[in-house]
């Protein structure tokens, strides 16, 4: 009986992310309790500081990084953003509420977005830990008792500043640097909202933690920071969700995600992003892995018109591993640049990429990737594997990697491959009952299984769905 | 001193990598004597030699640098055309050699296939100078159902620049084979561009190298495919020792209308020293999905039970290194095609390995331990 309850609780909850037509293209009233005006200048900079109330280190790191966003260049590789005009862009729009611990605290609009979205639902049910953000502020969070006790903190990255304040000066923008790029510099000018996560010592958080963000606002901009440290033996997942309504307008996204994982500890970074297809998201994360410590990458890209995106991990102890698993789906007028960086900085360090992308309707789809072996990485073991699957003629898949070999007690391997959906798979798959279109969304979601696997079944859900939604029609 | 960028990326990434091109000092300029290659052939093919440009159908080709490619056009020295008339064979061998009376080397090889024609060409590069210098522009136009197979041997001595842009236009159901064993020269880098506009064209480019001292060899593959059902398949494989360096860059681009074509490129580098450093860029671009397109790279030590087995068979460890660096390039120096280019090149192997000490006699002695790999 106990059985049936529990799966008819997870059929529901798996339901709850079905209906993707509506899921996440809703639009809500642009409303706000104060915003600053379009464009970048050292005043809207000193303005976001001063009205989240920010110690003077940080507003002079603002205007250290608003000046360096003005000088660094945007890359001659990267894709084309020219449909951006900064000067449109709105940095900071806080919504009508402050950051609540309740549901039932929050206005009935945005309370609506994050219903629609499942989020309380999925609190319920299989999380240990919810952060909700709503255009530039946080505004609603909140985490289980027990971890508290455990001491786990998982706060809104403002009040993280204003209780933590050494750790996160510590660690704000030290593993990206505002010198790193030119949207690095831009997050560290007007960064608002993130997540602040800390796992003491040896504590396993069995159940992931979420934080979710929506943007809401016309023509602005997102740029979310989030800091997660895990302890030495500790062990956390952590997912992250995304997704903005569709307006004639450019969004940007620029968030910025630093991860501190100590000796023996392990966080799995898990990411499904289904922005709007106005949205450029040029987001930049990276984590820093000690000794025997692992990351594991589990990202899904489904959405935004020009993605920038490589996660990139350091791999600074011995024995330190890095897992990286992402699918990214391309469909018309998408441009999404993904992939994966590793640096292998000591003895026996491994890495393992599998990388998979599908295309369609005219999107691109580039894999761009890096693997450094550095002398000191003796015995160090990586592993680059990277599949592009066409859907039509009109599409486009590009694979760039790139590999520095700096020793010789090293083994590497790398393959890739292009191509389009076998016709004899069809063919089999026809002969056992299946229709045309049937076996080939069958072979495609066969094709990001990998992914699929890696994620918590309601996510492994939701990005099948969002699969069947991309692959509507278009299965020809 | 002055730098200057050679083989750059069609499809630049990362800047912080600064693998988007080799970038090295320029070198010294030697007044630039007019030289003939000692040259032989068989068959029904011509050979002529001219001075002046007789390259003038080279697209939007930039070479391995636009400076040093329009070197080659403004200011070659050394021309050489070869030409074959339709369903003809013939086989041309053609040696340069670098003296301290002739250190440095601007010229062209202007080569044309008619129609179902089959032309093999032998280059042997040797010798060396202070300041030593290669700058060549070989041209390669093919017709229909014609083959052309290019066997390269550069056996320059450690203080050679030696730059060779390659550029290739296939014809319909032409194929262009080129066989490469790159072992001299302090620099060697060459640059491929190899046009697949003709329906079932193939493009095969099988390297070998293998560096020791500060040598660096820089490889870069560009093959637009346009032609439908065309073929690529490109290996490069070889060891590095000392500090020695080797970039890979290869680029399958599947163009739109270029289908069934498949293409595939793999790099394949056994590191034997600590210091050495192997770079590998392997792109494969697709606008078209009709295509099967796939790359492969590989980078490690020498396997430890291969030596171990080895060594339990008799073999010292020098010996058993040989035997496993060999087995991994052989297969290239196998497909030179002529029995003289592949003793010179496996005993240049050997000499590199320090198997034999004593110059001239090394082959012979390997011949004499090693009766199997001959």
């Amino acid at each position: 009986m106990a059985d049936e309850k529990k799966a008819a609780k997870e059929r529901e909850t798996i339901d709850s992310f079905t209906d993707f037509g509506n899921m996440y293209n809703f639009k809500k009233k642009f409303s706000y309790s104060y915003k600053t005006e379009a464009g970048l200048t050292p005043d809207i900079v000193r303005e976001i500081s001063e009205k989240k109330h920010e110690p003077k280190w940080m507003l002079d790191f603002r205007l250290k990084s608003l000046d360096l966003f003005y000088k660094i260049e945007y890359p001659n590789w990267a894709p084309d953003i020219s449909g951006l005009d900064m000067d449109n862009i709105v940095t900071y729009v806080r919504p009508n509420t402050h950051m609540k611990a309740s549901w039932d605290d929050i206005p009935d609009d945005i309370k609506d977005t994050f219903d629609r979205l499942g989020i309380p639902e999925a609190e319920k049910t299989s999380l240990a830990g919810v952060g909700a953000q709503y255009d530039s502020e946080v505004v609603y969070h909140s985490i289980q008792d027990e971890l508290v006790q455990q001491g786990v903190i998982y706060t809104d990255f403002d009040s993280a500043l204003e209780k933590y304040e050494d750790i996160v000066k510590a660690h704000f923008m030290k593993l990206v640097p505002p010198t790193d790029h030119k949207f690095a510099a831009l997050h560290g000018a007007v960064w608002s909202g993130g997540s602040y996560v800390y796992v003491p010592e040896g504590v396993d958080v069995s159940i992931p933690l979420q934080s979710y963000f929506r943007l809401n606002a016309p023509g602005a901009g997102q740029f979310e920071h989030t800091m997660i440290i895990v302890e030495k033996g500790a062990k956390v997942h952590f997912i992250e969700g995304c997704s903005a309504p569709k307006y004639n307008v450019a969004n940007l996204h620029a968030g910025c995600v630093e991860l501190f994982i100590g000796d023996d500890a392990s966080l799995t970074y898990s990411t499904i992003e289904n922005w709007s297809k106005n949205m450029y998201n040029l987001n930049t994360k990276r984590a820093i892995v000690g000794k025997n410590g692992t990351i594991n990458w589990v990202t899904g890209s489904f959405g935004s018109h020009t993605s920038c995106l490589y996660p990139m991990s350091i791999l600074q102890g011995e024995g330190a591993h890095c897992e990286f698993t992402g699918v990214t789906f391309a469909g018309k007028g998408q441009y999404l640049d993904t992939g994966s960086k590793v640096v292998h900085n000591a003895p026996h360090t491994t890495s393992n990429i599998n990388s998979k992308s599908i295309s369609k309707s005219g999107g691109v789809c580039i894999y761009r990737g890096s693997v450094i072996i550095n002398p000191k990485a003796e015995g160090a073991k990586a592993n680059v594997s990277c599949e592009s699957l066409m859907l039509d003629e009109i599409s486009q898949s590009d694979t760039i990697p790139a590999i520095i070999v700096k020793n010789d007690n090293i083994d590497l391997g790398h393959e890739a491959k292009i191509g389009r959906i076998s016709d004899e798979a069809v063919f089999y798959l026809m002969s056992r009952g299946l229709s045309e279109d049937e076996a080939r969304a069958m072979l495609v979601r066969g094709f990001v299984e990998p992914v699929s696997k890696a994620l918590p079944l309601e996510y492994a859900v939701e990005m099948n769905n969002l699969i069947n939604l991309e692959l509507k029609g278009s299965l020809k | 001193m002055n730098t200057v960028k050679y083989n750059r990326l069609p499809r630049p990434t990362f800047r912080w990598m600064k693998v988007n091109e080799l970038e090295i000092d320029s070198l010294r300029e030697e007044a630039v004597q007019g030289m003939r290659p000692q040259e032989r052939h068989e068959g029904d093919v011509s050979v002529t030699f001219y001075t002046g440009n007789r390259i003038t159908d080279l697209g939007d080709f930039e070479g391995a640098n636009t400076e040093a490619l329009q070197q080659t056009l403004s200011d070659s020295s050394s021309g050489c055309a070869v030409e074959i008339g339709p369903h003809a064979q013939g086989v041309v061998w053609l040696t340069y050699t670098l003296t301290e009376t002739a250190p440095q080397l601007t010229g062209q090889l202007k080569i044309k296939a008619g129609a179902g024609s089959h032309l093999q060409i032998f280059l042997d590069f040797e010798g060396g100078a202070e300041h030593g210098a290669v700058n060549l522009l070989d041209y390669i136009e093919t017709e229909e159902q014609a083959v052309v197979k290019i066997s390269k041997v550069q056996l320059h001595t450690q203080n050679v620049r030696h730059i060779e842009h390659r550029y290739a236009k296939a014809g319909e159901k032409s194929t262009i084979d080129y066989v490469t064993a790159e072992l001299g020269a302090k620099t060697a880098i060459i640059y491929y561009k190899t046009d697949l506009t003709g329906t079932e064209a193939v493009f095969n480019s099988h390297s070998m190298y293998l560096g020791n001292n500060d040598q660096i060899f820089d490889f870069s593959y560009w093959v637009p495919t346009q032609g439908a059902a065309t073929n690529t398949d490109i290996l490069t494989t070889g060891a590095l020792l000392d500090t020695s360096k080797k970039y890979f860059r290869g680029t399958i681009d599947f163009l739109r209308g270029g289908k069934k074509a498949v293409g595939s490129e793999s790099d394949i580098c056994i590191l034997l020293s600590p210091n050495v450093h192997s770079i590998s860029v392997p792109l494969l671009l697709c606008k078209e999905d009709d295509v099967v397109g796939n790359h492969a790279s590989s980078a490690g030590q020498i396997d430890k039970d291969k030596l171990f087995y080895l060594m339990s068979r008799g073999f010292n460890e020098a010996g058993a290194q040989l035997i496993i660096v060999e087995s991994n390039i052989r297969p290239v120096i196998d497909r030179l095609g002529d029995a003289d280019l592949e003793n010179k090149t496996l005993q240049a192997v050997r000499e590199k390995m320090q198997f034999c000490q004593k110059k001239g006699d090394c082959h012979a002695k390997c011949t004499q331990r090693f009766p199997h790999l001959n």
